[in-house]
């Protein structure tokens, strides 16, 4: 595959976002950024429909989301994704403020692939998301773009 | 006490209502709606000249001599009579020269005419007789105004009823709970023994006698040693019984009670009914030794005089059973009340209010006996025999002997042979069941009263013929029998107190479960709340937090080292306040789930535990000299991730207090005791002044100033709700510069159920 493919970063917090975004400037990743402001401009990227109608980068390396979304909030979005056979082999790092038992528990029973609870310390925030982007837009090798989804 | 109710049993089985005869002083004719005759007596010939035989199939005025065909003529008329009412005095009218009394009354579609001829001379009555009784009478129910108990009106009933009777004694004859029979009143000539006082049993005046003495209410024999006449036929036309004569004037007895009539030596009597409330209370008996015939003036007076006795006897037993009612209010309201200001209401506070308790039923002695408890007050058996009788009316007294939800006896011994050896105390027991799903009795006790009954004859002697049939006792000497084993009786109305005690404690105590119910809805709801409450926090409050921290060091890069102090002291205390404002909030947080998170017992290896907690805080140690002490420490019975937190709070006090000593010395050890397993964290840290040892466990109480030992002041709160919540106890022990000691007790799983 030749195509780098981007990040999508979904997060309605503008603060949040400038700190990540902060932070995975300093990973010095190549992989392009795409921001979602809420659940439904997340769906619409993945579904290129909407705002990204007739996109021309590929499916995100990975989805990191936000628990608490306007609109659609995090855990539909995850819950949509993984059950739509086409979109299930994106990873997704759920990105939460809490560390509320029941999230962590739908969020499992829903397929996360990670669940990440910001650590307060920018230090550790930062290496977090660090490794976070190193290793899922990195390290991680998906699945070839042929046959996927069709284990349905 | 044998029950004299067995005693001829024969007589109980005997249709009397259906004799088949009637007593030889007139005659019967029974017919149809149609006015066709289908029953005469045996005697009728004398009356129209056809013989029985003739007369049946006849109508009425085919058979009936000339002179008395106006009675043919509206026998129509009289059947419309007799349906409106019961029946009763028809007409006087002539027949071959003598004059007759006609008396009609309707059974099913027939009607019965009976015709009482003069045969005595003034039987009839003569002129102004009826004004002199009615004066008798009505002296009688002036008199009895004044007189406020029953038994006094019944003394004057009794003078009256023999005066215009003229019968040799009067008796008024009253019936207990069981139809045992008692002389309450008696006025005689002296011809006839007295047997006031006398009881007789409830098989001389048979079930079937009682009913009929309900709606029959005067029955005369004039003469015991008359031969009844038959009525003809038996049975028929149309069925295979007799005809019924209950409410027949001539109605002849059986042959049972002529037989008892004659072995009282009474040739005649006269009874009425005395009926209160709709039931036989008693009855007015008369005797004569010698045969006699009251007028029928005397008669209507009788009858008159036994309705305005019934009235009055009724009128005082209401005005005494709403005095009773009354009185009983008032205990049980005080019971009620002592019961209800109890929190939580409950049935054993009862048991002090003895005198309420014991007056409600007017009892002896009194117990509440609950799953847990057995109260007693008053005169009672030991506790281990109340808890007998409990077991006993759980598994078989309550199911099958209560009536209205009271278990009631005077003879605990006869329904209960093991309650023999409690007949002191315990007679008479009234037990009402206070719960659903416990066996939970209040009981009421009363001692035995031994009695003598003063019988008239021995109730259960019996003389049978050459036949082996039973006849009625030929002996009415007085007969003394001592009764044992029997309490006094539970009157109605005390047996009502209890069956309203009992409604009540149960309402009481389901109302307080209701209650309990709503409480939990409530706090229900406010956990909740809590919860979504300490969800929000978690998120919204733990962001800002994170901002600032991130934004600082942003900040702080973005100044890169061109900048100097006390700038770079201030960024560094910006960015050491937000984190831990969230490290607080992390804390607060762990604490409230703490209330919210189901324990998961286990058997915890607490030895490892301590040493995984002590590799976890090898960080926290590093550069400094510690000796770690940890000696043997038993396993301990509980949630293992929760014993963690409290042994890693702990532990970490006990780095962080002794950290300016050098070495450091932290013991951990455990042992057996009483009640459970005891762990202990000793240090030779900084110590605190055990006059605040109450405060050490609270939410954000510290006693140090948070620049010497920083933390959130939730840590030992923590400890303290994780052990509690394991149903054990925590506790510090210290000196200032010396060193701290922490314990915790955890139970052990023995008393309860081993997993």
């Amino acid at each position: 595959m030749t195509e780098l493919r981007p990040i999508l970063l979904v997060e309605d917090s503008p603060r949040d976002l400038e700190l990540t975004l902060e932070a995975l400037k300093k990973t010095q990743l190549a992989n392009e950024i795409v921001v979602a402001r809420d659940g439904v401009e997340a769906l619409d990227f993945l579904y290129s429909r909407g705002g990204f109608a007739g996109r021309n980068l590929p499916d995100p390396a990975v989805i990191m989301l936000d628990l608490k979304l306007p609109r659609i909030d995090g855990l539909e979005v995850l819950e949509r994704v993984k059950n739509d056979a086409a979109l299930r082999h994106l990873p997704v790092v759920m990105l939460t403020s809490s560390r509320e038992e029941r999230d962590l528990v739908r969020s499992y029973q829903l397929g996360v692939n990670a669940f990440v609870v910001k650590p307060v310390s920018f230090k550790e925030f930062y290496q977090a998301i660090q490794e976070l982007g190193i290793f899922w837009a990195i390290l991680n090798e998906p699945p070839p773009a042929s046959g996927v989804g069709a284990d349905a | 006490m044998r029950s004299p109710t067995e005693t001829a049993a024969s007589c109980e089985s005997e249709p009397i209502h259906i004799p088949g005869g009637i007593q030889p002083h007139g005659w019967l004719i029974a017919f149809t709606a149609s006015g066709r005759v289908t029953h005469v007596s045996a005697n009728v010939s004398a009356l129209g000249g056809l013989h029985p035989g003739e007369a049946i199939g006849k109508t009425l005025a085919e058979m009936l001599p000339a002179e008395a065909r106006s009675l043919a003529a509206g026998s129509l008329g009289l059947l419309e009579w007799a349906r409106r009412g019961t029946g009763g005095f028809v007409r006087q009218v002539r027949i071959t020269g003598q004059w007759c009394q006609c008396f009609a009354h309707r059974v099913g579609d027939q009607l019965i005419l009976e015709i009482e001829p003069e045969t005595r001379p003034g039987v009839f009555g003569a002129a102004g007789m009826a004004d002199t009784l009615q004066a008798d009478v009505l002296d009688f129910s002036r008199e009895a105004e004044d007189l406020g108990a029953w038994q006094d009106v019944v003394h004057l009933a009794t003078r009256t009823a023999r005066r215009l009777s003229g019968f040799d004694r009067v008796l008024i004859y009253r019936f207990d709970s069981a139809w045992n029979g008692c002389v309450v009143a008696e006025d005689g000539n002296g011809k006839l023994p007295s047997l006031l006082g006398r009881h007789f049993p409830a098989s001389d005046i048979p079930a079937q006698a009682r009913e009929m003495y309900r709606r029959n209410r005067l029955r005369l024999i004039q003469d015991a040693g008359y031969t009844p006449v038959a009525i003809v036929p038996a049975c028929g036309p149309d069925s295979d019984s007799p005809l019924d004569l209950r409410q027949a004037v001539l109605r002849s007895v059986s042959p049972l009670h002529l037989q008892y009539m004659r072995n009282m030596g009474t040739m005649a009597s006269m009874s009425a009914s005395l009926i209160v409330d709709g039931q036989l209370w008693g009855l007015v008996a008369f005797h004569s030794r010698d045969p006699h015939f009251p007028t029928l003036p005397v008669r209507s007076a009788v009858d008159f005089l036994a309705h305005m006795l019934s009235g009055g006897i009724a009128a005082r037993a209401n005005a005494e059973r709403a005095q009773q009612l009354l009185v009983t209010q008032a205990h049980h309201d005080r019971l009620l009340a002592a019961m209800a200001a109890a929190s939580p209401p409950r049935p054993e506070v009862l048991a002090d209010e003895v005198g309420d308790l014991l007056a409600l039923t007017g009892a002896e002695g009194a117990a509440i006996v609950t799953e847990t408890d057995c109260l007693s007050v008053g005169q009672t058996p030991d506790e281990a025999s109340i808890r007998r009788i409990a077991a006993w009316l759980a598994a078989e007294g309550y199911p099958t002997q209560i009536s209205a939800g009271v278990f009631v006896t005077d003879n605990l011994a006869a329904v209960w042979p093991e309650g023999a050896r409690l007949v002191a105390r315990a007679s008479g027991v009234l037990a009402v069941s206070i719960s659903e799903l416990h066996p939970s009795f209040v009981m009421w006790f009363r001692p035995e009263v031994v009695q003598t009954l003063d019988w008239a004859g021995e109730p259960e002697h019996k003389s049978a013929d050459a036949a082996g049939r039973i006849w009625p006792r030929d002996s009415f000497a007085l007969w003394r029998q001592t009764v044992h084993r029997t309490a006094l009786s539970w009157a109605p109305y005390q047996q009502e107190a209890a069956r309203r005690l009992r409604q009540a404690i149960v309402g009481v105590v389901m109302r307080r479960a209701e209650e309990l119910a709503g409480v939990n809805r409530e706090l229900v709801r406010t956990n909740t709340e809590l919860e979504a409450f300490s969800y929000s926090i978690s998120h919204d409050l733990r962001a800002p937090f994170r901002h600032i921290v991130g934004y600082a060091e942003l900040l702080r890069e973005h100044l890169g080292t061109g900048y100097a102090e006390p700038g770079r002291r201030y960024l560094q205390t910006i960015v050491d306040s937000a984190l831990s404002a969230g490290q607080l909030v992390d804390d607060l947080l762990a604490f409230s789930r703490l209330g919210r998170t189901a324990l998961a017992y286990h058997r915890v290896n607490m030895h490892k535990l301590v040493e995984e907690t002590q590799r976890s805080l090898e960080l926290e140690a590093a550069g400094r000299r510690v000796a770690w002490r940890i000696g043997t420490l038993p396993p301990a019975w509980g949630d293992p991730a929760m014993l963690r937190q409290v042994l890693l709070n702990l532990l970490s006090n006990a780095l962080k207090y002794s950290r300016g000593r050098d070495p450091a010395e932290i013991s951990v050890f455990g042992e057996v005791v009483a009640g459970g397993h005891r762990y202990t964290v000793q240090d030779n840290g900084a110590g605190f002044d055990m006059a605040y040892a109450g405060k050490l466990f609270g939410v954000f109480q510290r006693l140090h100033l948070s620049e010497q030992y920083e933390g959130t002041g939730i840590g030992l709160a923590l400890v303290r709700r994780i052990v509690e919540r394991h149903s054990g106890r925590v506790e510090a022990f210290g000196e200032v510069g010396v060193g701290a000691r922490f314990t915790f007790v955890l139970p052990e799983p023995d008393s309860r159920s081993q997993r």
